[in-house]
């Protein structure tokens, strides 16, 4: 006989677009930056408030101060501000101790502007050979695009002087809680650009939601959502926001993550008992059970080859993580430092892993392990660290970690020389993950 | 050699975000986005299971009478180690007591709600919470009750029921909450009312 349940069900709805705004909470060097890149950038013309969000030279700025790769020279000691390159005392900015100067202007007519900016090495400006010119570029966007066209200007520099493709135009998915009065939670899944500003809400629910996944090509995220107070998993489209249930089996629907073509999807059911790893194929709805045995099995990730998953599991006692080689169904087990490892997922080049990991302290912060030596390095120190993602260009770690009992966005070095916390006034960051490239 | 530094930068992140149209260089466009399946998730009842209170009306001793609680038939919170899923042998008698009354009344049905304390990984924390949940629901069926009078579901963390962020709390949130989805009835009569 079934029995008769009243529904609890979550309120799914449209808010109004309200952009909360993210205040850096701290910038931690735990090493000298002496390998830090010296650079000017003078403030464009055009433009005066460099605090201002839309204000290019200021963006940029930040984005490449933050990186932890540059030494960007404070504006307040620039005795010069050229904004040409024809401008360029380069003997002047040499003293100053810089490699690099940026100049740029922004001139605006009704609801478009015209930036231009140019990229200019000090050594060979001084005539030690070669061009001194390293990046030189026009542009006309709507005013609103403005920031976004200042993260793409800090993609350039970035990767015209490290050798390295910049982060600064990727997005970042998180959900955002707030804890209402009387108890009533309110659960947002956020998109917004990759520090933190221009959140978008996919989705806004009274109950949880949960490990949020990045398609490879950016188009959808798959999340688990308690709406129905039981999880489910579903895909939504980040462009149009149409979303589909895929998973809603009895018990546990969750930590979904796309294969590399983006075919698959390998998500953890209970359905059978223990919570285990199976491979759904998003075409065929065909499903099939990757890990077994009663031990728990979960957070699996795919290697960018597509042909092997890590997982964690407790088969072994406590959390670790394990390699599942699709082909064969050969597990291995990877981590053997320290007694919890868990949420493991792979660089794009496929030669390490980010992980959680308990330290003897019995605090949890994030540790990255190289594959081929298995060396593990804890990066982060804050105690409290969860929830893994790099970023597509593997330099930096995207986590939640937590000040005053409240989650926060943080972004490591992966080297572990630098830490970034983001914070919001409007409630708790949980789960945050870095999106692919997106162009 | 390893020098911390701190900075604290108050700077043009405290200031409002003021743009609405957000398209980035790529044209990657989030709509003010709204899931689109609005109606449907207002009637679909596939999979969801409402975790109200079963009536307790007749067992309303609160406080002082915990232990004796513990023994009636009625909602239960049973507690657990941290990272362990094994039921204390302390609270096998109270589970044997929904037992006895679960298999006697074929029509009741218990929602097992599975939970962990905050720290460690979400995801894992879900399937711990999914473990405590089947650990109590294996001993229930041990003890004679069919499993289509039990449902189980975990929150993982995502529940706390301690807010506090110390060990206490963390006890406190270790915990499977047996739920009475239907009532519960005396047991005086328990025997012959009920097929």
């Amino acid at each position: 006989m079934r029995i008769s349940l009243r529904l609890l069900t979550g309120f799914i709805f449209t808010i109004a677009l309200q952009a909360p705004a993210y205040a850096a909470l701290d910038l931690t060097v735990t090493q000298g930056v002496s390998s830090a890149l010296p650079i000017a950038i003078v403030p464009f013309a055009g433009q005066s408030d460099l605090q201002a969000p839309n204000n290019v030279s200021g963006v940029v700025m930040t984005d490449l101060q933050n990186s932890g790769q540059f030494k960007v020279m404070d504006t307040q000691s620039m005795q010069q501000m050229p904004h040409t390159a024809a401008d360029v005392n380069y003997s002047y900015w040499r003293k100053a101790g810089n490699d690099n100067v940026v100049v740029g202007n922004v001139s605006s007519s009704g609801n478009l502007s015209k930036v231009k900016f140019a990229l200019l090495d000090v050594f060979k400006g001084q005539g030690q050979g070669g061009n001194q010119i390293l990046a030189q570029q026009s542009f006309t966007v709507g005013n609103s695009k403005l920031r976004a066209l200042a993260h793409h200007i800090s993609d350039i520099i970035y990767q015209q002087l490290t050798g390295i493709r910049g982060v600064f135009s990727t997005r970042i998915v998180y959900v955002l809680v707030q804890h209402g009065a009387g108890g009533q939670s309110r659960y947002i899944l956020d998109v917004a650009d990759a520090d933190g500003y221009n959140p978008k809400p996919l989705l806004v629910s009274s109950q949880p939601i949960m490990s949020p996944a990045w398609s490879h090509d950016g188009t959808r995220i798959a999340y688990v959502s308690f709406e129905k107070v039981q999880p489910k998993i579903f895909i939504q489209n980040v462009i149009t926001g149409a979303r589909f249930a895929v998973s809603s089996f009895p018990g546990i629907n969750g930590a979904p993550a796309w294969s590399p073509d983006n075919n698959k999807l390998a998500v953890v059911l209970s359905k059978n008992g223990s919570p285990k790893i199976y491979i759904m194929d998003l075409n065929s709805k065909n499903l099939q059970q990757a890990t077994f045995g009663t031990s728990i099995d979960t957070e699996p990730s795919w290697s960018p080859d597509g042909k092997s998953l890590i997982f964690t599991s407790d088969r072994g006692g406590g959390p670790q993580l394990y390699q599942l080689t699709l082909g064969s169904g050969k597990v291995q087990r990877l981590t053997f430092t320290g007694d919890y490892n868990a949420r493991g997922s792979f660089s794009a080049d496929g030669q390490s892993i980010v992980m959680i990991h308990r330290t003897d302290d019995n605090n949890y912060n994030i540790a990255v392990q190289d594959l081929q030596s298995g060396t593990l390095q804890v990066i982060t120190h804050d105690g409290w660290d969860t929830s893994p993602s790099f970023a597509p260009n593997g330099r930096f770690v995207l986590y939640e970690s937590d000040a005053g009992h409240r989650g926060v966005l943080g972004i490591a070095s992966t080297d572990g020389r630098i830490t970034r916390r983001l914070s919001t006034q409007e409630g708790s960051v949980q789960d945050p993950a870095w999106s692919p490239f997106l162009s | 050699m390893k020098k911390l530094l701190q900075v604290l930068i108050i700077s043009a992140s405290l200031l409002t975000v003021a743009a609405c149209s957000t398209t980035n260089p790529n044209g990657a466009d989030v709509t003010d986005g709204t899931a689109t399946d609005m109606s449907s998730s207002a009637d679909d009842d596939s999979g969801a299971m409402a975790s109200g209170a079963g009536d307790t009306d007749n067992f309303g001793g609160n406080g002082s009478a915990m232990d004796a609680k513990k023994m009636q038939v009625a909602n239960q919170s049973y507690y657990f180690d941290f990272n362990k899923y094994d039921v204390h042998s302390a609270d096998l008698p109270s589970i044997k007591v929904q037992a006895d009354y679960l298999a006697i009344h074929a029509n009741a049905h218990v929602l097992l709600a599975g939970n962990t304390d905050e720290r460690g990984s979400r995801e894992y924390n879900i399937a711990l919470g999914n473990k405590r949940a089947q650990s109590v629901s294996q001993q229930l069926q041990a003890d004679g009750v069919n499993p289509n009078e039990i449902s189980t579901v975990s929150y993982g963390a995502e529940k706390p029921k301690a807010t506090g962020h110390d060990a206490a709390a963390w006890a406190q949130n270790r915990r499977v909450d047996l739920t009475y989805q239907t009532p519960i009835k005396k047991l005086k009569k328990a025997d012959s009312d009920d097929n």
